[in-house]
């Protein structure tokens, strides 16, 4: 068990961190909890990264909603391209994203998952992936080389 | 560029939150000390001492083996320990900066300290593994882990 824990919390914190932001260590926390009381569930150890995966994305979402359960700034109320605002770093970015678009961020940037299994991981439609995805690469980028 | 990504540092005491959440029919409680860090875990590293003074089933606490792991001050011991009526117990223990881990066949404990503001945050968890802990750990409700912290807040108040 100290073995696993110690192999699973760094892609666990990896993971939740750009997502639950300032809320990270307790969405990890609560992210490996939610994986060791499942973890007699798993029978195909081949799938036991995709389901850790799966379980810290949904916490650090859940996390971060809870804890600031204000709306955040969707991506198309994003300073435009360019201004000073967005010339910052990213974590000024992440910080103007919903927990939801940052999680799909994380799943396509970090993990590389597909639209579709990031859409269905987080319970949207493949097209609102697809163009949430589009925008928050356009401002990240754009945000990233200004 | 996922090397800029916000990251964070899980500490000792919310991974063994993690570890005791996962233990069936644990004991648990963790506590802030106005004690520092370093003083709290130079008495825990100090196990044949600090293990009786803690734990009061046992009379002692011995290391027969100590190997160090690895490059983050990990070591890996065995110890053998006498319970009050001279029972004897093998256990397998990690203990790094701020963790401790200890199992034999009959019970798993563990301790964690981490620096917090104006001292250390301390936790401490113990089971059985043995059928019938989850009730054994509801009708004794955690006061194992309790008695431990009132103890090391003796030793080192």
């Amino acid at each position: 068990m100290n073995e696993l824990l110690d192999l699973l919390t760094p892609y666990v914190t990896r993971l939740c961190a750009p997502i639950a932001l300032q809320d990270g260590a307790d969405a990890a926390q609560e992210a490996l909890i939610a994986v060791f009381r499942g973890l007699r569930n798993v029978r195909d150890p081949q799938a036991l990264y995709g389901w850790v995966r799966t379980t810290a994305v949904r916490e650090a979402v859940r996390v971060a909603r809870r804890a600031h359960p204000a709306v955040a700034a969707e991506l198309e109320d994003l300073p435009a391209p360019g201004s000073l605002e967005l010339a910052a770093d990213i974590r000024d970015v992440l910080d103007r994203l919903t927990p939801e678009h940052r999680a799909i961020l994380v799943l396509r940037e970090i993990e590389g998952v597909d639209e579709k299994s990031a859409a269905e991981l987080l319970s949207i439609s493949t097209g609102t992936a697809k163009s949430r995805l589009s925008r928050a690469k356009n401002s990240f980028r754009k945000a990233w080389t200004s | 560029m996922t090397s800029d990504w916000p990251d964070v540092e899980l500490d000792q005491v919310r991974r063994m939150r993690v570890l005791a959440a996962s233990l069936p029919g644990v004991s648990y409680a963790e506590a802030h000390l106005d004690i520092p860090f370093d003083r709290v875990w130079a008495f825990i590293e100090d196990m044949e001492t600090s293990m009786p003074a803690l734990i009061t089933d046992f009379r002692s606490f011995r290391i027969a083996e100590r190997a160090p792991v690895g490059d983050a001050g990990e070591i890996r011991m065995k110890a053998k320990a006498v319970g009050l009526l001279g029972n004897r117990g093998a256990f397998d223990v990690i203990l790094k900066p701020g963790w401790c881990l200890m199992q034999s066949r009959l019970v798993i404990g563990g301790m964690a300290a981490s620096p917090e503001e104006g001292g250390t945050r301390f936790a401490g968890c113990g089971t059985l593994r043995l059928p019938g802990s989850r009730l054994l750990a509801r009708a004794e409700g955690g006061r194992g882990a309790e008695r431990i912290i009132a103890k090391l807040r003796t030793q080192l108040g």
